[in-house]
């Protein structure tokens, strides 16, 4: 009898095992349909330019074989400390880059919350979208303040970086060795001053001697920024500022002359007036050979009859 | 005086009702439905091309122009025809010409249009064409190739117009095509025209002033698509004699085309008395000419570069004359320019069958002529393709590409169809002007 009975507990034990594997599998299978959605990465990054300028950049890219690319025209949610409607800061699409920028400065939400010394949370959020899983970017970002000040001593030209952040107790401390990195704005690009970046000091300072012959417009002015690179907790914080450091540089006279390689405003003038010359004389005798054909519908008219003698001497 | 208007008219009508379109039988019933099933696919992989973008295409980097340039080569290159019939052998007092001239102008028009749209085709964005006319520089020839190719849309559109709308104003008249959108267009394009002679006068004045201004703009449409390519710095482009290169195998193809469509037209409409063997042997006799010339042409673009070979040149050169494009080098250099110069030397080479066979080995070869010109080229920069996919190393067009190009070879031939199944494609009152019938009957009182 026992061993019926263990007999049974036994088939009892497989045949559940086999019933929950096969829920399992089933379970599996049930994920597998509904995970039809692929995996978007979306990162997002704080910017604080001169402490006035603050925006989240967030960027959505998908996985194709082995490139990511970027994905446009899919909403981005920004929270504010909680992800719920009294969170909510804005909703942005994202751009052909697969870039969504929320400007935090216009949001009256963070502006209400702005404090000196404050600490955000910000969550950048992809939700309900058919082909994408939901996926979450968090930022756990510190106020910071980066200043620029310049010196010059003889020949010597310095660009100096102070960034501080706000202790326990709300007040302005200089951080040692934030990595502090120098550039000149250039139409398209930064141009780095050195190499690598450059650790502050005790008092929270970077110094860099700032190279002579770098090209400025045409009064020399060149803008030189000082950016603390992406950090975890304060962000990209970013000074910049216009110093007459640079060479002044006038516009080519050559480049701006007319000539064939010229843009369209520099066009050589004979090749302007002979062009226009030759479609004027071309179009004029087209419009005149239209002229002729209202001639001839106007002879087919009964008033066109008075008019048979003009052409009449000439045959 | 009056009966003898009289007669003169009814024998204007009688060759009207000779020369008026006729309906098609079985073969042009199939050959419109075919140039429909083409350009519908066409459009299908067009919209297709819209939606997805350019990458659809196998251009890439190096073969940035395709076949859709080619094509666009091809077209500018047929519609020359219009001028050479049209103006330059009127010029010449070839008189028999008359029969010829329309069928040439409606090639042209039909080619020309479809050198537009191919253009727009290949920009990708069609909403940004008018970016060419708003900022488009002036030192461009891409340009110049715009402006000169409306101007000689609309010459040569004159061109076929004006003379024929004697010709509607006598289909009118006869009533034989009595379908409402015939009489409605009959009478819309006839342009109130009652026969007479201060009338025939502006007609005739306005298609002498027409013949002398679309020579200089035919020699410069083709002229100008040559600058598109000999204004770069490539190996196979850079050369001075490009216009002149590219002007003589436009003549060479147009007379060719012209060939095929009279042996064809003739066929369908039994015009036997219109388009004879002497206007075959004489069109034969032209295209062997034409053929010389350009063949001069190639000897001077390739013979030249190729004693140097040049290091740039000479990757370009082996590649057509050994390489990867030497089976479709030799064979257009053969088939379409060195056998029909053999076969159409001979008289029994000009008759009708032979000459319109050759016409279209002339035109399969001008086709595959212009790809030679713009592919192996561009695959062939001075600077080494380095660190690129491989597929950018080479162009094999995608179905969508040959769809689109078929198709708007299609369209022109549709159109020109559509043109021949509507108009009389013999100019009715030259041909009676010939026989010496008075064709300005109205008296004016």
């Amino acid at each position: 009898m026992k061993n019926l009975i263990k007999k049974l507990g036994l088939a009892v034990l497989v045949l559940l095992g086999i019933l929950c594997s096969n829920k399992i599998m089933a379970q599996d299978e049930a994920t597998e349909a509904t995970s039809d959605k692929i995996e978007a990465n979306l990162i997002a990054v704080y910017n604080n330019v001169n402490g006035t300028a603050r925006d989240i950049s967030a960027r959505l890219t998908k996985k194709e074989g082995k490139k990511w690319l970027p994905v446009q025209d899919v909403e981005l949610v920004l929270y504010l400390n909680s992800t719920d409607e009294a969170g909510l800061i804005a909703k942005v699409k994202t751009n052909h880059k697969g870039d969504a920028v929320f400007v935090l400065n216009q949001s009256t939400l963070f502006n209400q919350v702005k404090d000196a010394a404050g600490v955000y949370v910000f969550t950048v959020q992809l939700r309900n979208q058919k082909e994408f899983d939901d996926a979450d970017a968090e930022l756990n970002i510190s106020e910071s303040k980066m200043e620029l000040a310049f010196t010059e001593d003889a020949d010597v030209k310095t660009a100096t970086a102070i960034f501080s952040v706000y202790n326990e107790k709300k007040e302005l401390v200089p951080l040692k060795d934030a990595q502090v990195k120098f550039y000149v704005q250039r139409t398209y690009s930064l141009f780095p001053l050195s190499e690598s970046a450059i650790a502050t000091d005790d008092a929270g300072i970077a110094s860099l001697e700032v190279p002579a012959g770098i090209a400025g417009n045409e009064k020399g002015v060149i803008n030189i920024i000082a950016r603390l690179e992406e950090n975890e907790t304060y962000g990209a914080v970013i000074s910049k500022q216009d110093k007459n450091w640079g060479l002044p540089v006038t516009m080519d006279e050559a480049a701006a002359s007319r000539t064939l390689w010229g843009s369209r405003a520099n066009a050589p003038l004979v090749l302007v007036i002979g062009v226009n010359a030759i479609l004027i004389g071309i179009w004029g005798v087209v419009g005149y050979i239209i002229f002729l054909l209202f001639e001839v519908y106007y002879l087919g008219t009964e008033f066109g009859v008075h008019h048979k003698n003009k052409h009449k001497h000439k045959h | 005086m009056e009966s003898d208007f009289k007669k003169e008219h009814e024998k204007l009508l009688d060759l009207t009702k000779e020369l008026m379109p006729q309906k098609f039988g079985r073969t042009g019933v199939i050959w419109v439905i075919s140039l429909v099933v083409i350009i519908a696919i066409g459009l299908v992989a067009y919209i297709h091309q819209l939606s997805k973008g350019l990458i659809i295409t196998d251009m890439r980097d190096y073969s940035s122009w395709g076949i859709y340039i080619s094509n666009f080569v091809f077209f500018v290159a047929i519609s020359l025809v219009g001028s050479l019939i049209s103006a330059i052998l009127k010029l010449t007092h070839a008189g028999w010409r008359t029969p010829l001239t329309r069928i040439a102008e409606v090639i042209a028009v039909s080619a020309i249009a479809f050198a537009g749209l191919t253009i727009i085709v290949d920009m990708g964005r069609p909403d940004r064409m008018i970016n060419l006319f708003i900022h488009g520089r002036i030192q461009s020839p891409i340009i110049w190739d715009v402006l000169v190719v409306t101007t000689y849309l609309v010459i040569s559109t004159l061109l076929l117009f004006i003379p024929l709308v004697p010709d509607i104003a006598l289909c009118r008249e006869t009533g034989v095509n009595p379908s409402f959108w015939n009489k409605k267009i009959f009478k819309f394009l006839s342009l109130n025209w009652k026969g007479k002679k201060s009338q025939f006068f502006l007609v005739h004045k306005s298609i002498r002033i027409l013949a002398v201004l679309i020579i200089p703009v035919a020699l410069g449409i083709h002229t100008v698509t040559s600058w598109l390519f000999a204004t770069t710095f490539r190996s196979g482009w850079d050369s001075t004699n490009f216009g002149a290169y590219f002007v003589s195998g436009a003549f060479m193809l147009g007379a060719g085309a012209v060939i095929a469509a009279m042996f064809l037209i003739r066929r369908q409409y039994k015009l036997e008395n219109h388009i004879t063997d002497a206007h075959f042997d004489k069109m034969g006799k032209l295209l062997v000419l034409l053929s010389l010339v350009y063949l001069y042409f190639n000897i001077n673009e390739y013979l030249v570069p190729a004693y140097k070979m040049k290091h740039g040149e000479a990757e370009h050169l082996n590649d057509l004359f050994t390489g990867h494009f030497s089976l479709m080098f030799w064979s257009v250099q053969f088939f379409g320019m060195i056998l029909p110069i053999f076969v159409l030397i001979s008289k029994k080479g000009r008759k009708p069958l032979p000459a319109f066979l050759i016409s279209i080995m002339v035109i399969i070869g001008a086709w595959f002529k212009r790809f030679l010109i713009v592919t192996p080229t561009l695959l062939h920069p001075f600077v080494p393709i380095q660190n690129v996919p491989d597929a950018w190393k080479s162009y094999n067009p995608t179905w969508e590409e040959w769809s689109i190009a078929f198709a708007t070879l299609a369209g022109a031939c549709l159109l020109m169809t559509i043109f021949i199944r509507v108009f009389p494609i013999i100019p009715i009152w030259e041909t009676a002007e010939e026989r010496g019938i008075i064709v300005d009957t109205h008296e004016e009182k």
